[in-house]
C-alpha cells in the first residue's frame, strides 16, 4: 500500500516535474512561445500556482518572492531526491537542497531560457553535490529505523535483507568517479535522457553514455568484491 | 563487425523492459519495442556469446541500481524545508524590487558613495557651527569643484554638477582628515565595492589623492 501510494506520488510529481521540463501548463497544452516575453510580472497569487515555470521566473525576477516559493514548491522534491541519491543521507540531502535554492534565488537572474528550470536546478544540484563530496569522504547511508522502515510491505527479516543490499549498492554508487556517478543517478533514478544529461553536465550525449556504461562496469566490479 | 561499442551496449540494455537484478533479458517480452536497436547491432548480438554475457553482465548491474529504493522523508518535511527555505533567503533582496531595482544597483553604487560621504561631510560641518557665511549673509561663492579635479576625471564629471559638487567641495577645504575618518569611515566591505566599482581615470585620480595626502602629512 505504501509503495502504490508512493508510486501514485511519483507519478504525480513526474507528470508536474513535465511540466516544468516540457512547458506545458496543467491542462496539458503547450505554451506557446517564449512566455518570459509577454509575462506579466504582477500575476495574482491565485495564477502564480498555475503558471509554468518561465512565467514564475518572470514573476520572481521582476521582484515577486512568493513566485520562488512555488518554485521551491514545485522542484524541492526532485532536488532533495537527486542530493539523496548523492550525499546518501537525509541530513545531507536536506542541506544541500536548501543550498540548492538559496543559490537558485541569489542566481536566477543568471537563468537563460536555453534549458528548462528543471534542468538548470538540477545542474546547480549536481555542483554542490559534486562540490561537498570532494570535501567529504564517502559515507554509507546511516540507518534509522525510526524514520523509514516500513513494515506494512516486507517482513522485519526481508527489510533488514534489503536495506543490507540497497547498502551496498549505495556504496558501490558512492565509490564511482563523480561524473560516472552524476550519470547513473541522473539517468536511473532522476530518469533524464541522455540529452537532458549531456546539457546538465555540460558534455555529449556520447560522453554521457560513455560515462553510463564505465559507471554500470564499475559498479558491477565493485559488488562482485563486496 | 566488431563487438558492441559502448553506445551500443548502453542502447542494447536501455531497450530492455524491466531489468531485474538477475539481469535476465532472454524473455522475448522483455524486449521494449519502442526501442529500435540497429539491425547489425541485433544481429551481433545474436550471434556474439561475449557481448551476450557483456551485456546481461551490464543489466544486471543495472538491476541492482534499480532496486534501491529511496527511503520517503516524512509528509511534513516537505512544509519545514520550504520554511527553512524561505527563512534563509529572507534577507536576501528579490531582484527587481526596490531596493535592488533602484538606488543599490551596480552602476548607481559610485554615486550612491558619492551622496553618502556627502552627507556625512554636510553633517560634520552642521556639527562644527554650521557653514560660515559671507559679508551678504549668503553662502561664500564656491570654487567649481570640478575645475580642482585633473582633466581626465573632471570631463567624466563635467554637466553633472549642478552646485552641490562645489558647495560640498567648498566646506571640505577646512575639514580635517581625522575628523571625517570619525565620523564616516565605511566598512571594508563598502570601501573595497566602492573602489572596484571606479573607472581607470578614477582609480588614478584617487592614487594621486592619496599620494598628495600622504606626501602633505610628512
Amino acid at each position: 500500500m505504501r509503495a502504490g501510494a508512493n508510486a501514485a506520488a511519483a507519478a504525480g510529481w513526474k507528470s508536474a516535474w513535465d511540466l516544468g521540463m516540457t512547458g506545458r501548463d496543467r491542462t496539458g497544452s503547450a505554451v506557446a512561445g517564449r512566455p518570459t516575453d509577454r509575462v506579466d510580472p504582477s500575476v495574482s497569487v491565485v495564477s502564480l500556482d498555475s503558471a509554468d515555470d518561465r512565467a514564475l521566473v518572470v514573476a520572481f525576477l521582476g521582484g515577486r518572492r512568493d513566485a520562488f516559493d512555488v518554485i521551491v514548491e514545485r522542484h524541492r522534491r526532485h532536488v532533495y531526491q537527486l542530493c539523496f541519491r548523492f550525499m546518501g543521507s537525509h541530513e545531507d540531502a536536506s542541506d544541500l537542497a536548501q543550498d540548492v535554492f538559496i543559490r537558485a534565488f541569489k542566481g536566477l537572474r543568471n537563468f537563460k531560457n536555453e534549458s528548462s528550470l528543471g534542468t538548470w536546478l538540477y545542474r546547480v544540484a549536481v555542483n554542490v553535490c559534486l562540490n561537498r563530496r570532494a570535501l567529504k569522504r564517502p559515507e554509507t547511508e546511516p540507518l534509522d529505523p525510526a524514520q523509514h522502515i516500513d513494515t506494512r510491505v516486507d517482513s522485519p527479516l526481508e527489510h533488514v535483507l534489503r536495506e543490507e543490499k540497497a547498502l551496498v549498492v549505495r556504496d558501490a554508487i558512492a565509490r564511482l568517479p563523480p561524473k560516472q556517478r552524476a550519470t547513473l543517478v541522473l539517468r536511473v533514478y532522476q530518469e533524464l535522457s541522455h540529452e537532458e544529461i549531456a546539457d546538465v553536465l555540460g558534455s555529449s550525449v556520447g560522453a554521457v553514455k560513455a560515462n553510463f556504461f564505465h559507471a554500470l562496469g564499475n559498479l558491477r566490479r565493485y559488488l562482485q568484491s563486496s | 563487425m566488431t563487438h558492441l561499442t559502448p553506445d551500443q551496449f548502453i542502447d542494447s540494455i536501455e531497450a530492455i523492459k524491466g531489468i531485474d537484478a538477475t539481469g535476465a533479458i532472454d524473455a522475448i517480452d522483455a524486449i521494449d519495442a519502442k526501442v529500435e536497436l540497429p539491425r547489425a547491432v541485433s544481429a551481433h548480438l545474436a550471434g556474439c556469446e561475449a557481448c551476450q554475457t557483456e551485456r546481461a553482465s551490464l543489466a544486471g548491474a543495472l538491476g541492482d541500481v534499480r532496486s534501491v529504493t529511496m527511503p520517503e522523508p516524512s509528509p511534513l518535511f516537505w512544509d519545514h524545508f520550504s520554511r527553512r527555505v524561505r527563512a534563509a533567503t529572507s534577507d536576501e533582496a528579490v531582484p527587481g524590487s526596490r531596493v535592488t531595482g533602484g538606488l543599490w544597483r551596480r552602476e548607481w553604487r559610485p554615486f550612491a558613495t558619492v551622496a553618502i560621504a556627502a552627507g556625512a561631510v554636510a553633517l560634520v560641518v552642521l556639527m562644527r557651527g554650521g557653514l560660515r557665511l559671507d559679508d551678504t549673509g549668503g553662502l561664500g561663492r564656491a570654487v567649481p569643484a570640478v575645475a580642482a579635479l585633473t582633466p581626465a576625471v573632471a570631463g567624466e564629471f563635467a554637466g553633472m554638477d549642478d552646485g552641490s559638487l562645489s558647495v560640498v567641495a567648498a566646506v571640505a577645504a577646512d575639514l580635517k582628515t581625522d575628523e571625517l575618518q570619525q565620523v564616516a569611515r565605511p566598512s571594508a566591505d563598502a570601501t573595497g565595492a566602492a573602489i572596484e566599482d571606479l573607472t581607470p581615470a578614477q582609480c588614478t585620480e584617487l592614487m594621486r589623492l592619496i599620494k598628495t595626502q600622504m606626501s602633505g602629512a610628512e
